[in-house]
């Protein structure tokens, strides 16, 4: 990369000649065609590869609510006042978002450093930050492109519009950023699949499904509120839940806070392994 | 590493040839030449050291020479250190990475007992008397059994092809019925595995029981073998993983999901109702559950029935798709 980077200040060859320039590209101070091109690999592989697959966490959300709608029926139970389904749509929509951004990232340096690929990245004219950057928002475009055919699937169960976009824009950003930086990192961790779905399994998914967004926390008993509240994804549907239907099981404030500060504490972390190259570079 | 000039290296090439009495090609390696011979001298008596070089073998057309068996492997109607070599081959497959495979859906099931009995634990209390986490844990574990025993089949199958080594399974002398048993075999067993880590998992927080032992095996092992057909079937025809992906997404995960795991049929309205009863999943379900809890939503013998009838097709249908190479052969 130091290489590359010094080749920066070299003039480009006249621009006017018709012929194709072999010059060295010049590059302000931040890489943006690199980075855009970045964000645009992320986004489209995950597409053309995954495809009719990417409708999946949709279905998935569909039958949830189906069964849901089934297995209660007519006790349809009141949580915080609202009616079940729409006390569970939130958490559906952002956990399957987030669930996605985190495997755009992890999946995607695991298979490049498996692959060899990775070199391509890491040889390139970019800096730490601007891998991060590239890596990052892939994955948030990718877990917004997830999350909204689910909320779409549970409009006739009754996802309503937001009731605070504000807030929303806020929690579903940084829920995807901050999933996606913890993704990254594991996956700068893990020499081979299987260590990672490791990760996943253990850590993540059981953060996903006790975060409060398939039951309200009145329904558990003491210790376990209290447990509930060092869960960060907690936090993300709480504040998810509130921005969309104006229910929440703990302060707002708390959550927005506990969301970036985790945010800005697994940039810090992801920064410095992209600046080393943490098991990427030999 | 062997060498292509081991014995034992002879001794594959030889294994993997069914009529090789007959046709020699001529591109036919040294030590198989080597092996004709014994095979038309019949096999010596002596051994001969492990480590010989190449020109060792280039003498070796006296009996004497020859020890271990070059000799073509000889079998009856069953292929059965083929059949059991591709089992072992299936089985230590899932479980070298048994993280991912048996303790994953163990902690997955966990978590759905969790989440749904604390979600809906106060709205449905009891399905007919039977407190809904008792109901619910048979159904989360053939659940369990039914996608790992799918994944299993499925995935070996498409990663073989995918990397090539599928034809590793068929060239050598298995018959198709041996590939579909070694395989299916191969799924059940990871589905039987799954379920049992799963059930220990859950008795820790459920009540737990076996009203009829019988129908709990023949369920469980039914439900494992139907989905082990059916990776099969999808891995065959599967070109890529995301095809299986898909496979799973919008077949198996719906029908699982709508088979009765988490309610009972019963509150279904009318042309749901009826809907219900075609779907082969419910059958499974509704079976391992009677075997559980005693409680279930058809008579036990029709669920027997039903499985024993869909395995039967499925299986058909298996056996037919490799032993015509659909897909599989070029």
């Amino acid at each position: 990369m130091a290489v590359a980077r010094a080749s920066r200040g070299q003039p480009a060859r006249g621009r006017a000649a018709p012929r194709v320039t072999l010059a060295a590209r010049r590059i302000s101070r931040f890489n943006t065609l690199g980075v855009a091109t970045l964000i645009w690999r992320q986004v489209i592989a995950e597409f053309l590869v995954f495809k009719l697959v990417l409708l999946g966490p949709a279905l998935q959300a569909l039958l949830f609510a189906v069964v849901i709608s089934l297995a209660v029926g007519s006790r349809i139970a009141e949580v915080g006042g609202l009616p079940f389904l729409e006390f569970l749509a939130p958490g559906l929509v952002i956990a399957a978002a987030v669930q996605r951004s985190f495997e755009s990232t992890a999946f995607s340096m695991v298979h490049e450093k498996l692959e060899g690929t990775i070199a391509d990245v890491f040889g390139a004219p970019l800096s730490a930050i601007e891998i991060l950057i590239g890596y990052t928002v892939g994955a948030t475009v990718t877990g917004l492109c997830i999350g909204l055919p689910v909320w779409l699937v549970l409009v006739p169960f009754g996802a309503g519009l937001p009731q605070d976009a504000g807030a929303m824009l806020y929690f579903v950003l940084t829920g995807c950023v901050t999933l996606a930086l913890f993704g990254l990192i594991a996956g700068m961790q893990s020499h081979r699949w299987d260590s990672l779905s490791a990760k996943e399994t253990f850590i993540l998914t059981p953060l996903l499904l006790l975060s409060g967004s398939f039951f309200s926390i009145a329904a558990l008993e003491e210790p376990f509120r209290t447990l509930m509240m060092a869960n960060p994804i907690f936090h993300l549907v709480n504040g998810f839940r509130y921005a969309m239907t104006g229910y929440a099981d703990a302060p707002v404030w708390i959550s927005a806070a506990v969301v970036g500060l985790l945010a800005a504490a697994l940039f810090l972390v992801a920064i410095r392994l992209v600046a080393i190259g943490y098991k990427v570079k030999a | 590493m062997a060498s292509p000039f081991t014995i034992s290296g002879a001794k594959t090439v030889l294994h993997t040839a069914r009529s090789f009495r007959t046709v020699i090609p001529d591109t036919v390696s040294k030590p198989a030449l080597a092996g004709q011979s014994a095979a038309l001298y019949g096999p010596a008596q002596e051994t001969v050291p492990q480590n010989k070089k190449q020109s060792d073998f280039l003498v070796m057309d006296s009996r004497q020479t020859i020890g271990v068996s070059l000799t073509p492997k000889r079998f009856g109607a069953v292929n059965w250190y083929g059949l059991w070599s591709l089992y072992k081959k299936e089985v230590y497959r899932f479980l070298k990475v048994f993280t991912q495979t048996v303790a994953a859906p163990m902690v997955t099931s966990l978590l759905f007992l969790a989440i749904f009995t604390l979600a809906l634990g106060h709205a449905v209390e009891t399905i007919g008397g039977i407190p809904f986490s008792q109901f619910l844990a048979p159904g989360l574990i053939t659940m369990a059994m039914a996608q790992n025993a799918f994944a299993n089949t499925s995935s070996s199958i498409v990663s073989s092809k995918m990397q090539g080594n599928i034809v590793d399974v068929i060239m050598p002398p298995i018959s198709p019925t041996e590939f579909v048993v070694a395989y299916a075999m191969g799924g059940v067993t990871r589905g039987l595995i799954v379920g049992l880590t799963t059930w220990i998992g859950m008795s820790f927080f459920v009540t737990m029981q076996v009203h009829s032992l019988p129908h709990l095996v023949f369920h469980a092992v039914a439900a494992s073998m139907m989905l082990a057909f059916l990776g099969m079937i999808g891995g065959i025809w599967a070109d890529k993983f995301d095809h299986v992906a898909a496979i799973t997404n919008f077949v198996v995960t719906p029908f699982a999901f709508l088979s009765g795991t988490f309610y009972s049929i019963s509150r279904l309205p009318e042309p749901f109702y009826t809907i219900a009863h075609y779907n082969p999943f419910f059958y499974m379900i509704d079976g391992f559950r009677y075997g559980a809890i005693g409680q279930a939503d058809t008579a036990p013998w029709i669920g027997i029935a039903v499985m024993a009838g869909v395995n039967a097709g499925l299986g058909l249908m298996a056996w037919r798709m490799v032993s015509t190479g659909y897909k599989l052969k070029a």
